[in-house]
């Protein structure tokens, strides 16, 4: 079998992009509020489904279908905040307590969205031919979902190192009671965290819908790659997610390669995300930021 | 139309072996402090090592049996690397954990595959009526609860169970007293981990047949809905749990026969559990019956 | 008199703060013996480092002749050296009785074996055990709320339990970080006399950590006084007012 690298880099990105959309809404709340938001997942799934209704059934066209899905799922998320958690918060609700109704809210959001589309498949009938750059094999699609992660990376950068909103955002993140204390309107922070947060993710679930089909477990299947994108690149760190999500769709998709040359089946690339997140865990619990050779030794010796 | 009385009967059967699996849950958990989203893990792989022992023609003895220890190592296992972390990332942890079990029974088709195990030899000899064979079953389970309930009792009544209360309530200071809160927590998963395996291997010669997505990771959730309603560190809580939630979901199934919804009973039942344990988390985060004490101390 | 223990340039930072700078100190055997310093100067965390709750950068440490550094904490209480947290760690769910016995040295109810199948013989361990927690607790005047949840316990409280959780440990030396910290000044004496007592009766070592100079002075052998991460000057406590670095420093705080 002879290699494609250019191929395989190219998939990487396609699914890195995933995985970065996926994940920087995970990062973000986990890093302000301490807790997974295990109903992420759900997002991932509405925001597919959304623009599903928008595209196919009220016929409008894939971009605004997409375009719809952002915005909605945003809302969606700050409505998740202002209905249930900062409720919980205020309350004093202990990280598992949160990490629990999570749960319990993901699985409502999970059925009542199978209520609503159905238990079936479903697909976009948006439909884009692929067509060959030099040795790549890529559809417009693919390539407008690479733009618009990096895109996405860009403004994130932007934002965060330009505007003073992002310089709050990073200082919200990165030790929420001492943004608070210096001043921050922390509470507007984290309403924006979770607009952008859930409208990437429900720009994900677009994503990956698109290229596949639309399922009640869509998010589901993506939600233990972007915990360990977040992880791995560090809860709380949008640069060290966004890098862990591209390694992460490098390694899934160099992993695939090697699992077909020994004969396995595919599905088992969930265990090299599975891989990557209990080494992360395990040797680098602050992140690809916080790795040096010394701590990777120290932490072997204390697992030893 | 069912027979009620059977009806009542598997709806025992099955609040034994879920109340097992919420003893083991509240171990870790509730007394422990230790996260398992992945409870599902060894409950599957109790039932599968003991589903595929049997059907290869071993008595059900010796498949219960490797059904425990197996589970018991693989909770020593992800032990080991895991319970030096954060307790949020050995959620995340063990929830992964039980997902990637799964994943693999249902591409390893000599395990199975995606149709899993059929054909497991039930405990119950062959020729009893169906009413017999479920109160036979009952026995048994009732049995295996009661032995879990007494290993749970003594752990928690014992030096051993103000050791984990400790670990719970601050690592560092249990640690600074002297006690190696590696050695516990370890012990804590293993014992756990083999009741949650004895638990899939009574269900699965009971159901005599078992697939992979019978392992979802809701049924995790359950067992901590189950908790979460009979009370955090209280052993008695997890049967009261158990079979609040079961009756819960029991009462639910009989009322869609007679009701008429205009939303699928299915999807229904399970909007229905993540509101209850939304609805818990808001007003009753703590359970309903209050922690087990180490000791009374009469007379003191 | 030997020295207990001791401590060859333990150094251990944050980031780039220098909490603890290159530490060597020796505390005498039955000793009383002070550690003073401002706000920040690394008294806790020169206890963290000590008592194994946090890993030294470099430097050593002997306990009883023997290098402890490195150790994790359990077997630092085994080796017989015992501290007290400035902020209490009890275990607030627990009653002041628990918290007590959960501290105890050698407890057969810790194994397994026992616990499932011996239960009798913890039960006879433990009754000798309560007797010793009631005592330790009637002197510390806890005694009316032995079967009180820790967490229920105001703040002078808390800090007594938790000086009776570690001499409920047998140690050989205790560490002590501010152990009359929110106590009425009443109470302060009245547990430097304990201290003084319990040396002598037991011939424990203490190293206290103390804010109030005129407190330490009165009841401790030898004062350390630590400051900006380094120890900056030892001696007696007469002798220690005199020295113009202390006076420096204390001066340049207040
Ligand atoms: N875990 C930690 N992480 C980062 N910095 C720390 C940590 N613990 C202590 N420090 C810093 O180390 C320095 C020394 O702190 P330490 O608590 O040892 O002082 P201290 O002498 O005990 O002060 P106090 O009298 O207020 O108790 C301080 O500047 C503190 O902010
Ligand atoms: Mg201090």
């Amino acid at each position: 079998m002879s290699l494609n690298i250019a191929q395989i880099l190219f998939n990487s990105l396609l699914t890195g992009s995933l995985y970065v959309l996926a994940a920087i809404g995970l990062t973000l709340t986990y890093g302000i509020l301490k807790f997974p938001n295990v109903a992420h997942a759900e997002f991932i799934t509405f925001g597919a489904y959304f623009a599903y209704t928008v595209a196919d059934i009220w016929k409008l066209g894939f971009p605004s279908g997409a375009a719809a899905a952002f915005v909605v799922t945003g809302i969606l998320g700050v409505a998740t905040h202002l209905f249930l958690f900062g409720p919980l918060i205020k309350k004093g609700a202990s990280i598992l307590h949160l990490t629990v109704a999570s749960i319990g809210y993901g699985i409502v959001l999970r059925y009542a969205m199978q209520e609503v589309w159905g238990r079936k498949d479903l697909y976009f009938s948006a439909y884009y031919p692929g067509f060959d750059v030099g040795p790549l094999r890529v559809t417009l699609l693919w390539l407008s979902f690479i733009f618009l992660a990096v895109a996405v990376v860009a403004i994130f950068h932007l934002l965060l190192t330009e505007t003073k909103i992002g310089r709050a955002m990073r200082a919200t993140s990165n030790n929420p009671s001492l943004a608070q204390a210096s001043g921050i309107d922390t509470k507007m922070i984290i309403m924006l965290v979770w607009f952008l947060g859930s409208a990437l993710a429900g720009l994900g679930g677009v994503m990956k819908a698109s290229d596949t089909r639309i399922t009640p477990v869509l998010g589901w299947n993506v939600l233990i790659m972007s915990f360990a994108s977040v992880i791995f690149g560090g809860v709380g760190s949008i640069y060290g997610t966004i890098l862990a999500g591209y390694i992460l769709g490098f390694v899934e998709n160099l992993g695939v390669i090697v699992l077909v040359a020994l004969g396995l089946s595919t599905e088992y690339r969930f265990l090299l995300g599975f891989f990557v997140l209990v080494c992360a865990l395990i040797f680098a619990p602050q992140g690809i930021a916080g790795i040096t050779f010394r701590s990777i030794r120290k932490r072997w010796r204390a697992v030893g | 139309m069912v027979n009620i009385e059977n009806f009542i009967l598997d709806m025992f059967i099955y609040v034994g072996i879920f109340g097992v699996l919420s003893i083991s849950l509240n171990l870790e958990y509730g007394f422990t402090g230790l996260w398992n989203f992945g409870k599902v893990a060894f409950y599957m792989i109790g039932a599968y090592t003991s589903a595929i022992i049997t059907t290869l023609g071993q008595p059900f003895y010796i498949g219960f049996a490797a059904g425990v220890v197996v589970s018991s190592l693989a909770g020593l296992l992800i032990s080991l690397p895991a319970l030096r972390l954060r307790e949020d990332y050995l959620g995340i942890l063990t929830l992964v954990f039980g997902e990637i079990i799964r994943i693999i029974l249902k591409n390893e088709y000599w395990l199975g595959g995606p149709l899993g195990i059929r054909g497991i030899p039930s405990i119950t000899p062959a020729g009893l009526d169906y009413t017999t064979t479920l109160l036979v079953q009952l026995a048994s389970i009732t049995v295996i609860a009661a032995v879990c309930y007494l290993v749970a009792y003594r752990l928690i009544h014992s030096p051993f169970g103000r050791v984990i209360r400790g670990i719970r309530e601050d690592e560092l200071a249990t640690a600074s007293l002297g006690k190696n809160t590696f050695r516990y927590k370890a012990s804590i998963f293993a014992i756990s981990s083999a009741m949650a395996g004895i638990a899939g291997a009574f269900m699965g010669q009971y159901v005599t047949s078992i697939t992979p997505d019978q392992f979802m990771p809701f049924v995790s959730f359950t067992v901590w809905m189950m908790v979460m309603l009979g009370g955090f560190a209280n052993i008695e809580g997890a049967f009261l749990g158990a079979f609040l939630y079961i009756g819960f979901e029991r009462a639910a199934r009989i009322a869609k026969d007679y009701l008429l919804l205009p939303i699928d009973p299915n999807n229904l039942m399970f909007i229905l559990t993540g509101l209850l344990i939304l609805i818990f988390v808001f007003l009753r985060p703590q359970g309903l019956l209050k922690e087990n004490k180490v000791r009374d101390y009469k007379g003191v | 008199m030997a020295h207990i223990l001791k401590t060859d340039n333990l150094t251990k930072s944050f980031g780039g703060l220098l909490a603890v700078n290159n530490v060597s100190i020796k505390v005498d055997e039955g000793s009383i013996t002070g550690l003073i310093g401002p706000n920040g100067s690394g008294k806790t965390t020169l206890f963290n480092v000590i008592s194994g709750a946090l890993k030294a950068d470099s430097g050593k440490t002997y306990f009883d002749g023997k290098r402890i550094d490195g150790l994790p904490c359990h077997l630092i209480y085994k080796a017989g050296l015992v501290r007290t947290f400035q902020v209490p760690r009890l275990f607030q769910k627990m009653t002041v009785l628990d918290n007590m016995l959960i501290a105890a040295r050698g407890l057969v109810g810790e194994r397994l074996t026992v616990t499932f199948f011996q239960s009798w013989a913890w039960k006879r361990q433990e009754e000798g055990l309560i007797k010793k927690a009631l005592a330790i607790l009637e002197m510390l005047d806890l005694y009316h709320q032995r079967k009180n949840l820790a967490g229920n316990l105001s703040g002078g409280q808390m800090k007594l339990l938790e000086m009776g959780r570690a001499l409920m440990a047998d140690p050989k030396m205790l560490l002590l970080d501010e152990p009359a910290a929110g106590v009425s000044p009443l109470v302060v004496d009245k547990i430097f006399e304990k201290i003084v007592e319990l040396r002598q009766s037991l011939g424990l070592t203490f190293f206290i950590i103390e804010h109030r100079i005129e407190t330490l002075f009165n009841y401790t052998d030898r004062v350390i006084v630590m400051f900006k991460g380094q120890v900056i000057a030892e001696g007696k406590g007469k002798e220690l007012v005199e020295d113009p670095k202390v006076i420096d420093v204390y001066l340049g705080e207040y």
